[in-house]
C-alpha cells in the first residue's frame, strides 16, 4: 500500500510475504456426484444488538463462513435527502485472515465493492419498500473464511491465466452472502414480497472432452470450469433478481446453467425457511409462556 | 383518555413503563435495580456476575490459529497469521541500502532477553481491532471510529509493552552456516493478528484480549527454514510447530462501581454511608450509564500485570481489592478455557 493507514497498526517498515512452501498445494479433487449439493447451516439472531441476523455456513470439508447483521428500518440521516421507499444498502467485507494467499487490508477494495453492489441488487427487490418511506435497510455481511483462491481465473484457458478474472470462489462468496442477507432480514421482521435464495451451477469440462454441468460447484472440487452462472431467485413469485456469469458459454448451453442454478436456488430456500421458521417458533413459544402468567406489572413508578 | 382516567393518573403519580423509564432517566434505572433485594442488574445478572464466556478455536481455515470468544452477547473472531520478514536482500546485509535500515535494528534482534524490544521496535506483532462489521448500530464500515482506535491502541498497548507475551526467539528463522558454523537469524515471522467484532454487547477489551491470548495458543506455524540456493525461507507444508508464548496467558476484567448517598435519610439524621457496588463486565446499556472504571490484567501466577481505573470518586482501596479480588477468579475462569486448547 503506497499510503500508510494511520488509524491502524501497520507492522514492520519492509514488506513481509505469505509463506513459500517447498511441495504445492495438493490438487483438488473431485468428491460429489455433480447433481450432489452441500449442506448449508444457517442460524439466525448471533447478532442480538442487530435488528436481525444471521450466520451461514457450508459443513466441512467446505470451508465458506460468512455473519450478516440487519439494522432497520430506521431513519434516512438528512444529508441522504427524501426517499418516499425503503432505501436498502448492502456492504461485504473480507476479514483480513478470511482468504488463501495474501492477507486481505482493511481498506475496502475493488471486489469488496463489485460484490457489496450485486449482493444490494440481489436483495432490494425482496424487500416491501414501499412500506417504509423515507428509511434506510442496511445489510453488513462479514466473510470470515473463504473457500478456495478468491482471485482465480474462470474460463476455457484458466491455467494459463486468460481467463477472466472472477473466480469461483469469489462467486460462492456472493452466494452465500445473498442468502445469509436475505434470512438476515426476515429475522429483522421487514416486511418481504419474498425470500431471496441464491444458487450457483457450472459448466465444466468433464474427462471425456465433453462439457456438463455441475450443481453447486466448489473451488475444492477441481472442476475445469468453463463457465460459471449464479442466480438470486425467489421460488414462491418464481423471479429471479440477480443473475450474474462469468466465462465463456453459449447460449443455448447458457439456458441449460441457468436452469441448473435456479434449481439450486430452489433447494437452497427450503434451508431458509426452516431457518427463518426456527426462529419465529422459537419467539411465539417465549411469547406464550410471557402471557402464561399475566401477574407481572411492566409499569415502573417513577419517584424520587 | 376519558376525565376520570386522566384524575387517577394524576393520583397515583407518573408511571411509565419501564423501557421508557431506561431511556429517560438510565442512572435511575440502574440504581433502582442495585437497589432491589437482591441486588440485580437489568440484565438480571447479580452485580459479581461475569457473563459466561465460550471458546471455539481454530475454526477458520485459513488463518495459522484463530479463535472466537463469545461472552454473552459480545462476540469476537481472532485470526492469526504469520508472514515472513526478510532481513537479507540480495547479497545480504552487507549491503549499504539494508544495512543502513537495520543498523539500529541489527542490535535488537541479537537480543532475546530484551522485554520484547525486538518484537515492538521491529514491528513483529501486528494487532489490529475491527468494529465496523455491523456489530452493533454505532458502528458503521469505513474508518475506524475513535473508540475502535483507542481499543485496539490499549490492546496492542497491552500485548507488547506490558505482556510481551511471545518472546522474539519464537519468531526467528535462524540458518546454521556449514562453512563457518555460525547461527544467523534469516528472517522473522511477523504475526498479523486481526480481531474482527461480530456482536457487541459491551465490554470488548475482555473478549478482545481472551481472543487473542486463545488463537496465540492455538496458533501452528508451518516449520521454516533458510534455503541458501534460493535465498529465501522456505516453509513445510505438513511440518507445523506451536508458537511458544512463554509470556504466559494473561487476561483483564473490567468493572464498573455504582455509588449512591441516600441524601433524604442523610438530612433525618439517619444513616449517610454511602452504597457502593462492583459490578462486573458490563454490558452496553452499563458502559453508557457508569462513569466509574476500573481494569484489571491478572497474568501467569495470577500476578497483577496491570489496573487501570478511570473517572469516579465512589472506589475506595476496598473496592478496588474487591476488583482485584474477582480479576484473579475470572483469570482462573478463562485459563481453564483457554488451557484446553
Amino acid at each position: 500500500m503506497a499510503l500508510t493507514d494511520r488509524r491502524r497498526v501497520n507492522g514492520p517498515a519492509l514488506p513481509t510475504s505469505i509463506p513459500f512452501y517447498d511441495t504445492p498445494a495438493p490438487a483438488p479433487t473431485v468428491s460429489r456426484s455433480p447433481t450432489e449439493l452441500r449442506k448449508i447451516f444457517l442460524k439466525t439472531s448471533l447478532t442480538p444488538p442487530a435488528s436481525g441476523s444471521a450466520f451461514y455456513e457450508l459443513t466441512p470439508p467446505s470451508t465458506l463462513k460468512l455473519t450478516t447483521s440487519v439494522y432497520g428500518p430506521r431513519p434516512l440521516p438528512p444529508s441522504a435527502g427524501f426517499s418516499p421507499t425503503a432505501r436498502v444498502t448492502a456492504e461485504l467485507k473480507f476479514a483480513p485472515f478470511s482468504t488463501r494467499g495474501e492477507r486481505r487490508g482493511y481498506v475496502r477494495d475493488g471486489l469488496e465493492r463489485e460484490l457489496s453492489l450485486q449482493l444490494q441488487i440481489a436483495i432490494s427487490g425482496m424487500v416491501r419498500a414501499s412500506a417504509y418511506p423515507k428509511s434506510g435497510i442496511d445489510v453488513f455481511v462479514t466473510v470470515l473464511d473463504c473457500e478456495g483462491r478468491i482471485e482465480e481465473m474462470i474460463g476455457v484457458d484458466a491455467a494459463e491465466g486468460e481467463g477472466e478474472r472472477a473466480s469461483l470462489g469469489a462467486m460462492q462468496v456472493l452466494t452465500g452472502a445473498i442468502t445469509c442477507a436475505s434470512t438476515a432480514i426476515a429475522d429483522a421482521g421487514i416486511e418481504c414480497v419474498d425470500l431471496v435464495a441464491a444458487g450457483m451451477a457450472a459448466l465444466v469440462e468433464a474427462k471425456d472432452g465433453k462439457d456438463m454441468v455441475v450443481m453447486d460447484p466448489s473451488p475444492l472440487d477441481g472442476w475445469q470450469v468453463r463457465a460459471a452462472v449464479l442466480v438470486g431467485y425467489m421460488a414462491a413469485r418464481d423471479e429471479i433478481t440477480l443473475v450474474w456469469s462469468r466465462g465463456e458459454v453459449g447460449v443455448e448451453e447458457f439456458t441449460g446453467v441457468m436452469e441448473s442454478a435456479v434449481e439450486v436456488a430452489t433447494k437452497v430456500r427450503g434451508v431458509v425457511n426452516d431457518a427463518v421458521r426456527e426462529r419465529l417458533v422459537a419467539l411465539l413459544k417465549a411469547r406464550g409462556k410471557k402471557e402464561g402468567k399475566k401477574a407481572i406489572t411492566e409499569d415502573v413508578e417513577m419517584t424520587g | 383518555m376519558t376525565s376520570t382516567e386522566a384524575t387517577e393518573t394524576t393520583l397515583s403519580g407518573l408511571t411509565f413503563p419501564a423501557p421508557v423509564f431506561r431511556q429517560i432517566a438510565p442512572q435511575k434505572y440502574l440504581l433502582r435495580h442495585l437497589q432491589s433485594t437482591p441486588s440485580t442488574r437489568p440484565s438480571s445478572r447479580r452485580p459479581d456476575e461475569f457473563r459466561p464466556a465460550t471458546l471455539h478455536a481454530n475454526a477458520l481455515s485459513h488463518a495459522h490459529g484463530s479463535a472466537v470468544v463469545r461472552m454473552g452477547d459480545t462476540a469476537v473472531v481472532a485470526g492469526v497469521r504469520g508472514e515472513v520478514l526478510n532481513l537479507l536482500h540480495g547479497e545480504g546485509k552487507e549491503r549499504g541500502a539494508v544495512k543502513l535500515r537495520f543498523e539500529e535494528m541489527e542490535e535488537l534482534e541479537e537480543d532475546d532477553d530484551d522485554q520484547g524490544e525486538t518484537v515492538r521496535g521491529m514491528g513483529l506483532v501486528v494487532p489490529n481491532l475491527e468494529l465496523g462489521t455491523g456489530c452493533t448500530h454505532n458502528y458503521h464500515p469505513g474508518p475506524p471510529s475513535d473508540f475502535a482506535q483507542s481499543t485496539a491502541e490499549r490492546l496492542r498497548s497491552l500485548l507488547l509493552d506490558t505482556l510481551h507475551l511471545i518472546p522474539t526467539s519464537t519468531l526467528r528463522i535462524t540458518h546454521l552456516d556449514p562453512a563457518t558454523g555460525t547461527t544467523d537469524t534469516k528472517a522473522f515471522w511477523v504475526l498479523y493478528i486481526d480481531i474482527v467484532c461480530i456482536s457487541l454487547d459491551g465490554n470488548i477489551l475482555d473478549a478482545a484480549l481472551a481472543a487473542t491470548v486463545a488463537a496465540l495458543k492455538a496458533t501452528k506455524l508451518p516449520i521454516a527454514r533458510w534455503d541458501a540456493d534460493k535465498e529465501q525461507v522456505v516453509c513445510s507444508r505438513d511440518e507445523t510447530r506451536k508458537l511458544d508464548i512463554s509470556g504466559g496467558l494473561a487476561f483483564t476484567a473490567s468493572f464498573g462501581i455504582v455509588g449512591h448517598k441516600d441524601e433524604e435519610e442523610q438530612e433525618n439524621g439517619g444513616d449517610a454511608t454511602m452504597k457502593k457496588w462492583v459490578l462486573c463486565d458490563l454490558d452496553e446499556f452499563e458502559e453508557e450509564v457508569v462513569t466509574e472504571k476500573v481494569m484489571v490484567c491478572i497474568r501467569d501466577g495470577e500476578k497483577i500485570a496491570k489496573l487501570e481505573k478511570a473517572g469516579g470518586v465512589v472506589a475506595g482501596t476496598e473496592e478496588m481489592m474487591e476488583c482485584v479480588r474477582r480479576a484473579k477468579e475470572r483469570y482462573r475462569e478463562l485459563e481453564k478455557l483457554v488451557s484446553a486448547v
